[in-house]
């Protein structure tokens, strides 16, 4: 079999631009012409498969269609918020889980005095 | 690209789409589910593929069905018993060795092929969308159906 032959004979199948002369004696190639038949019943026979149209695609869906897309999505934010909770009511340093901050409040005030001598004996 | 313009690509080539999908994965539900997804994340995108709108949905279409199959080699493979459920082929027995032939491509092959064959893009289209040149897709293309010549005669 001329592969060269049956190069032409695809390419020309296909709409492609081929050389006229060389188209030419491909096809006085009996070996290329049975070759462009069967490319022929090929094509046909993919055609003839009929994978009709399914009613799901008689319109673009407004959503993404992937499930699992959106339960990745739903998982992250149930993790966001889990997060958030456990960070809320953890205790903190210095303050209690309802969230109350900063130092307490002072019972003892001591007054500074010049001239005090502070070394207690 | 927006709502309008999508709505346009999906009207159009939705059908060599799914059919592109259905013949490369070989399963008619997640080939509708792939379907649409194809042409809703052309929403907001910006063509590619050297500027051919069909070029580029048929980009993505592989792209997802590349992803797909990925994943899919990590779960077992249910494959209908006929392998071309749904539609009405003539000669059952053709059409099941045709599914055969046709899986036992490499994917590259099988990719070029039914780009061509359903998708019915050019050669540059093809060497847009699977990143080639057009006389890579031409070879290509002329060794798979010596290939598949061979297998079914």
């Amino acid at each position: 079999m001329n592969e060269t032959h049956t190069a032409i004979v695809s390419a020309f199948l296909d709409h492609e631009p081929v050389d006229p002369d060389a188209l030419s004696a491909a096809l006085d190639d009996p070996e290329a012409r049975a070759a462009l038949v069967d490319f022929v019943r090929l094509r046909q026979e993919l055609g003839r498969a009929g994978d009709g149209l399914p009613a799901s695609l008689q319109t673009l869906r407004r959503r993404p269609v992937a499930r699992t897309v959106a339960l990745r999505w739903s998982a992250a934010a149930a993790l966001l918020v889990l997060m958030f909770l456990a960070g809320w009511m953890a205790p903190r340093p210095g303050g209690d889980a309802r969230g109350v901050t900063g130092p307490p409040d002072p019972v003892r005030v001591e007054k500074f005095v010049p001239g005090v001598d502070w070394s207690f004996r | 690209m927006n709502r309008t313009e999508v709505e346009l690509l999906f009207a159009t080539y939705r059908e060599p789409v799914y059919r592109f999908l259905r013949r490369i994965l070989r399963d008619g539900p997640a080939a509708e589910d792939l379907t649409q997804e194809a042409f809703l994340r052309a929403l907001g995108g910006s063509w590619q593929a050297g500027g051919h709108a069909r070029a580029w949905i048929f980009q993505i279409a592989r792209n997802l069905a590349r992803d797909h199959l990925r994943a899919q080699t990590r779960r077992p493979v249910v494959t209908p018993l006929t392998g071309l459920e749904g539609g009405a082929p003539a000669d059952p027995a053709t059409a099941l060795a045709l599914d055969a032939a046709l899986a036992s491509l490499e994917i590259d092959d099988r990719e070029v092929f039914l780009l061509k064959e359903l998708g019915g893009l050019s050669y540059a289209e093809i060497a847009s969308a699977c990143g080639l040149t057009p006389d890579a897709v031409r070879s290509r293309l002329h060794r798979t159906r010596i290939t598949l010549r061979r297998q079914l005669t």
